[in-house]
C-alpha cells in the first residue's frame, strides 16, 4: 500500500529572499497514522501544508524544488482543486470561509465542487455534521466560533478524502470542542486515514497523536523523545504574588445582566476587581467570558445591575471617554482591528506616556528593528505582540486581554508573559484576562472565574484553573 | 439580514425574477393612473396567496410609510395632490415588485443561476456578496469599537482620523478575508474552469411557478386594459 | 485585442465580491439619509465618493479589464432584490465607466486610468437615472430636471466627489502597497 504523502528532497524559499524555509527535506505520512507538526513560529510549518496541498506554488510564488507524491501519484504538478480531491485542508478563522446560510449547505459545497451525485452529496453532509455534532439545518450566522470551526472541519470530512491536513484548528475550540474534533480525528485514522496536524498545544495533541515531527533546519524530523518534548513544551509559568499589594476595589458588578438579543448572555453577575489583581475568566464557548471582558472595559453596557468603577473620577456620563481608555488598555483578540497607524513607531508612540517609554515596549515585547515597518506587513504573532505594546505604552492601570496567546509557540510565548509579569510587577497594573491556554494561565492568575451559562458558577485559583483546562476540574 | 422575508416555499428565482421585473415595468409606465393602485393591491393578494405575504407586508410596510413621506414633500413642492397619489403609488408598486425577489434565499438565486450554466465564480461572488454584508457590518463595529479603546474617535467631521484610523483597517480586513475564503475554497475543490460542479439540491420549475407568472402577467395586462 | 484582457483568478473575484459587500454597506448607510429626497442627483452625489474610494481600492487591487464591471454587478446584485432599477442602474454604469477606460486607457496600467474609472463610475449613473425614469415614468426631460441649477450643482457635486473618492482609494492603495498587501501593475503573475 502507497504512502498518503511523500515529500522528496523539497526545498523552497518565497519569492523575494533568499532563506531557505525546507532545503531538501523528505516526508512520509503512512496511512493509519495521526501525526502533529510542531515547532517554533516561522520554522515552516504552514510552508510544508502549503507544500502538500499545493497552494505554495500554485497560489503563494516561491522557488520550489523536489516532489510531491500524494496517494502513490505524483501530484507536484496538479493544482489546488485537483489535489483537493486527495488532500482535504482545515484553515483557521471559519468565520471567514462559511459562504451558506445554512449548515447542510456549507457541508455540502466540497461535494457540488467534486461533481458527486446529489444524494451521495447530501448523505456524506449529514454524515459529518453529525460527526461534529452540528445541526443540519442550524443557521450559520448563529453559530458560535467553536461551532463555525466544527463546520468548516464537517465540510472537508464530508468530501471524503483520505488525507487530511488541519492548521492550528484548536485555536478557537474550548477544551470540550477540541477533544471532540481530535478524537474523532483519532477514529478516523484508526479506518485508516492519514492525518497531519499544526498544533503548538502539544499538551493538548499529544495524548491522541501518533508521531510528533518538527522542522530543524529546513528538514522534517521526527521527535524520538515526545515525553521531553511534552515537558519543554508543557512551561508553566507562574511567579509569587507580590506581597504589598492594595485591596481597594477597583471595579464592582452587582446582579449585572447583559441580553443583547432575546436570550441574556449574562445574567445576575456580582464581582469585585481590586487594585493589583490577576483575574482570569474561564468557560466553554458561548459562556459570556468574551462579553464579561467587554463590559468590565465599559466596552458595552449592562442592560441591569450596577457598575461602579473607582479608576476615574468621571461626572456621571454613560460614555466611556478617552481618559478611560487610557487608564483601561483592551487588547482584542484580532490584532488588525486595533493597528491604523502608518508604521511599527508611530503605532506604539500615538498614545504612549513619552516615546523612550514606547521605544521600552516595542524592545520588552521583541519589535526591535522593526519600527519603520508597516504594521500591517507583520506576522499575525508580531502583530499581537505589537497590539499589546501599543495600548501598553500608555501605561494603563487596568488590562484586560482577549486570548493573547493564540498562535504563540513557546518562546514567544514566555516572552510575552514575562514581559506583562515585569510591567505588573513596576506599575501594579491591575489585569483581567480570557484565555484556554495552560501554559501561562499559572503566570496570569491570582484568581480565577469560571462562567457557565452567563453566570459565575466558581471561583478559585491559579491551581483550581490550572486543573480545570486538564481537565481534572469541572464546574 | 433578508432571512425573515424568505417564503417556505420559494419561488422558482428566474420566475420571480422576471415577474419582479415585470411588475415594476408596467406599473411604472402606468404610474400616473390612479389605477396603480388596484393594480398594486391585486399584485399583494396574489403574492400574499402564493406565500409571499412576509415580504409583501415588510415591503409595502416600509416603502408605504417612505411614500407618504416623500409624497408629502413632492406634494408640496408641486402643489397639488395629484403629485402625493403619484409618488405614493410608485413607492408602494417598488415595494410589492420587489417582494417576489426578497423572498427567494440567496443560495437558490445561484443554484438557479449554476443550472443555467452561469460561470461558477460569478454566482459564487454573488453568493459571497450577500453572505458577507453582515460579516463585514460586524468588523467595521468591531473597528470602531477597537479604536474607542486606542482613544480615537472617528467622526464624518474628522476626515483624516476617519481615513487612518477606520478606512486603512477596513480595508486590511477585507483583503485578509478575502485571501482567506479563496484558500479556502480553492482547497475546497473551487475552481473557475470546473465547469462539471454538480449543483446540491436543483431547483425545479414546478406548476405553482408556472400559475405565479400567469397570474402576474394577467394583472399586467389587466392594468394596460383598463387604463 | 490583445494585451486588453488579462484571466482573472480566483481571488480577484472573491476580493471583488467582498469589495462589493463593503460598497453596499457603504450604500446602506449614506442612502436613508437622501432617500425622500426628490431633488435629481443627490443620492447618487451622496453615494459617489464612497462608491468611487471602494472601486479605486478595487481596480489597484485587480488591475485586470472587467474588474469594474465585475464589481458592478456583485455590488449591484443585493439591490435587485430590493430595486431593480437601482440594479440595473449600477450595471449600466460601470459597463459604461468601464467600456470609456478601455477606450482612453486600453488597460489599467496606469494610475490615472484606475481614477478616472472609479471616479467617472458614479457620475455615469446619471444619465443612466434620467434615461431610466424617462423610460419607465414616460416623463418628459423638463419634468425631471424641474429645478435646473440644483440639478446642475449635484451633477457636478457627483463628478466632483466621485473623483475625490477615487483619489482616497489610490491613496489607501498606495499604503496598502507599503504594507505589502498590494503588487504594484507587472508584479502579478497574471497582469
Amino acid at each position: 500500500m502507497s504512502n498518503a504523502v511523500e515529500c522528496r528532497k523539497v526545498s523552497f524559499c518565497y519569492d523575494g529572499t533568499d532563506k531557505m524555509i525546507l532545503n531538501e527535506a523528505d516526508f512520509i505520512l503512512p496511512y493509519g497514522e495521526f501525526a502533529v507538526l510542531s515547532g517554533v513560529s516561522g520554522e515552516g510549518k504552514t510552508t510544508l501544508l502549503s507544500i502538500i496541498n499545493g497552494v505554495i506554488p500554485f497560489l503563494t510564488q516561491g522557488k520550489l524544488t523536489g516532489q510531491i507524491i500524494l496517494d502513490g501519484e505524483d501530484c507536484t504538478a496538479r493544482k489546488v482543486s485537483e489535489r483537493a480531491k486527495l488532500v482535504g485542508t482545515v484553515l483557521q478563522n471559519a468565520d471567514e470561509q462559511i459562504v451558506y446560510e445554512k449548515a447542510l449547505d456549507e457541508a455540502a459545497f466540497g461535494c457540488e465542487n467534486l461533481n458527486l451525485p446529489s444524494d451521495a452529496i447530501e448523505h456524506r453532509a449529514l454524515a459529518a455534521l453529525e460527526l461534529m455534532k452540528i445541526a443540519p439545518n442550524a443557521s450559520t450566522k448563529t453559530l458560535s466560533g467553536g461551532q463555525k470551526q466544527r463546520l468548516i472541519t464537517a465540510a472537508t470530512l464530508a468530501m471524503g478524502q483520505k488525507i487530511l491536513i488541519l492548521d492550528e484548528p484548536l485555536a478557537n475550540l474550548d477544551r470540550q470542542g477540541s477533544l471532540l474534533l481530535l478524537e474523532t480525528l483519532r477514529k478516523l485514522t484508526r479506518q485508516g486515514y492519514a492525518v497531519l496536524l499544526i498544533e503548538h498545544r502539544l499538551d493538548v495533541v499529544l495524548p491522541y497523536a501518533d508521531t510528533v515531527y518538527q522542522l530543524t533546519d529546513g528538514k522534517v524530523v521526527r521527535a524520538k523523545d515526545t515525553e521531553r518534548l511534552l515537558t519543554e513544551n508543557r512551561i508553566h509559568l507562574s511567579y509569587d504574588p507580590p506581597q504589598n499589594r492594595l485591596r481597594e476595589p477597583l471595579l464592582t458588578l452587582s446582579g449585572v445582566r447583559y441580553a443583547p438579543g432575546k436570550q441574556p448572555v449574562l445574567k445576575g453577575v456580582d464581582l469585585q476587581l481590586s487594585r493589583g489583581e490577576k483575574l482570569i475568566l474561564l468557560g466553554e464557548n458561548g459562556c459570556g467570558k468574551t462579553t464579561l471582558l467587554r463590559l468590565l472595559a465599559r466596552i458595552v453596557r449592562p442592560d441591569a445591575g450596577r457598575y461602579a468603577q473607582n479608576l476615574i473620577k468621571q461626572r456621571r456620563k454613560k460614555r466611556p471617554s478617552a481618559v478611560w481608555f487610557q487608564k483601561a488598555g483592551y487588547v482584542y483578540q484580532n490584532p488588525s482591528y486595533q493597528l491604523f497607524m502608518p508604521t511599527v513607531l508611530q503605532e506604539v508612540t500615538c498614545s504612549a506616556v513619552s516615546e523612550g517609554y514606547a521605544r521600552r515596549m516595542l524592545s520588552l515585547f521583541g519589535l526591535s528593528g522593526l519600527e519603520e515597518r508597516h504594521p500591517h506587513s507583520l506576522s499575525e504573532g508580531q502583530k499581537r505582540r505589537l497590539g499589546l505594546a501599543a495600548v501598553l505604552a500608555a501605561k494603563p492601570e487596568l488590562l484586560f486581554l482577549d486570548e493573547p496567546t493564540v498562535g504563540q509557540d513557546v518562546g514567544h510565548l514566555t516572552a510575552m508573559v514575562e514581559a506583562l509579569h515585569t510591567l505588573q510587577r513596576e506599575t501594579g497594573m491591575t489585569m483581567v484576562t480570557v484565555t484556554h491556554d495552560i501554559r501561562c494561565v499559572a503566570a496570569l492568575c491570582d484568581r480565577a472565574l469560571f462562567l457557565q451559562n452567563g453566570a459565575i458558577a466558581a471561583e478559585g485559583d491559579a491551581q483550581t484553573a490550572e486543573d480545570y483546562l486538564s481537565g481534572k476540574f469541572a464546574i | 439580514m433578508l432571512e425573515k422575508f424568505h417564503a417556505k416555499r420559494p419561488l422558482f428565482p428566474l420566475v420571480g425574477f422576471l415577474c419582479s421585473a415585470l411588475a415594476l415595468i408596467v406599473g411604472m409606465l402606468y404610474s400616473k393612473s390612479l389605477m396603480i393602485f388596484p393594480y398594486i393591491a391585486v399584485l399583494a393578494v396574489l403574492f400574499a396567496a402564493f406565500g409571499l405575504w412576509r415580504a409583501v407586508l415588510g415591503a409595502a410596510v416600509m416603502m408605504g410609510l417612505f411614500g407618504v413621506l416623500t409624497g408629502v414633500l413632492s406634494c408640496l413642492t408641486a402643489g397639488s395632490f395629484d403629485s402625493f397619489f403619484e409618488t405614493l403609488g410608485r413607492c408602494l408598486l417598488l415595494g410589492v415588485a420587489a417582494a417576489p425577489m426578497l423572498s427567494i434565499p440567496a443560495a437558490q438565486m445561484t443554484r438557479c443561476l449554476r443550472q443555467m450554466k452561469c460561470p461558477g465564480a460569478i454566482t459564487l461572488g454573488i453568493l459571497v456578496t450577500i453572505r458577507f454584508i453582515p460579516v463585514l457590518l460586524s468588523e467595521v463595529r468591531q473597528i470602531s469599537e477597537a479604536m474607542k479603546t486606542r482613544g480615537v474617535r472617528t467622526a464624518w467631521y474628522r476626515p483624516g482620523t476617519v481615513y487612518r484610523a477606520f478606512f486603512i483597517p477596513l480595508t486590511m480586513r477585507v483583503i485578509n478575508i478575502s485571501d482567506s475564503l479563496s484558500l479556502s475554497l480553492e482547497t475546497r475543490g473551487f475552481a473557475i474552469e470546473n465547469k462539471e460542479a454538480a449543483v446540491f439540491r436543483p431547483v425545479r420549475f414546478r406548476l405553482r411557478d408556472a400559475l405565479f407568472a400567469v397570474g402576474t402577467a394577467a394583472a399586467s395586462v389587466g392594468l394596460a386594459v383598463m387604463v | 485585442m490583445k494585451g486588453y484582457f488579462q484571466k482573472f483568478k480566483l481571488k480577484d473575484f472573491v476580493f471583488l465580491a467582498v469589495l462589493a459587500a463593503a460598497m453596499t454597506l457603504a450604500g446602506g448607510v449614506t442612502m436613508p439619509l437622501v432617500m425622500h429626497t426628490t431633488l435629481f442627483g443627490l443620492r447618487n452625489m451622496v453615494a459617489a465618493p464612497l462608491y468611487a474610494l471602494f472601486c479605486a481600492i478595487g481596480l489597484m487591487k485587480v488591475r485586470k479589464t472587467g474588474a469594474l464591471s465585475v464589481l458592478g454587478l456583485f455590488s449591484a446584485v443585493p439591490l435587485a432584490f430590493m430595486s431593480l432599477v437601482m440594479f440595473f442602474n449600477n450595471v449600466v454604469a460601470a459597463l459604461l465607466a468601464e467600456g470609456l477606460m478601455l477606450l482612453l486607457f486600453r488597460r489599467y496600467e496606469k494610475k490615472g486610468a484606475v481614477l478616472f474609472a472609479a471616479g467617472i463610475y458614479m457620475p455615469l449613473s446619471l444619465p443612466v437615472t434620467l434615461v431610466f425614469s424617462m423610460w419607465l415614468n414616460g416623463s418628459s426631460f423638463n419634468d425631471l430636471v424641474a429645478a435646473p441649477i440644483p440639478a446642475i450643482f449635484t451633477s457636478l457635486g457627483t463628478i466632483v466627489l466621485g473623483f475625490l473618492g477615487a483619489w482616497a482609494g489610490c491613496k489607501i492603495a498606495a499604503e496598502l502597497q507599503k504594507a505589502g498587501k498590494l503588487k504594484p501593475y507587472g508584479e502579478d503573475a497574471d497582469a
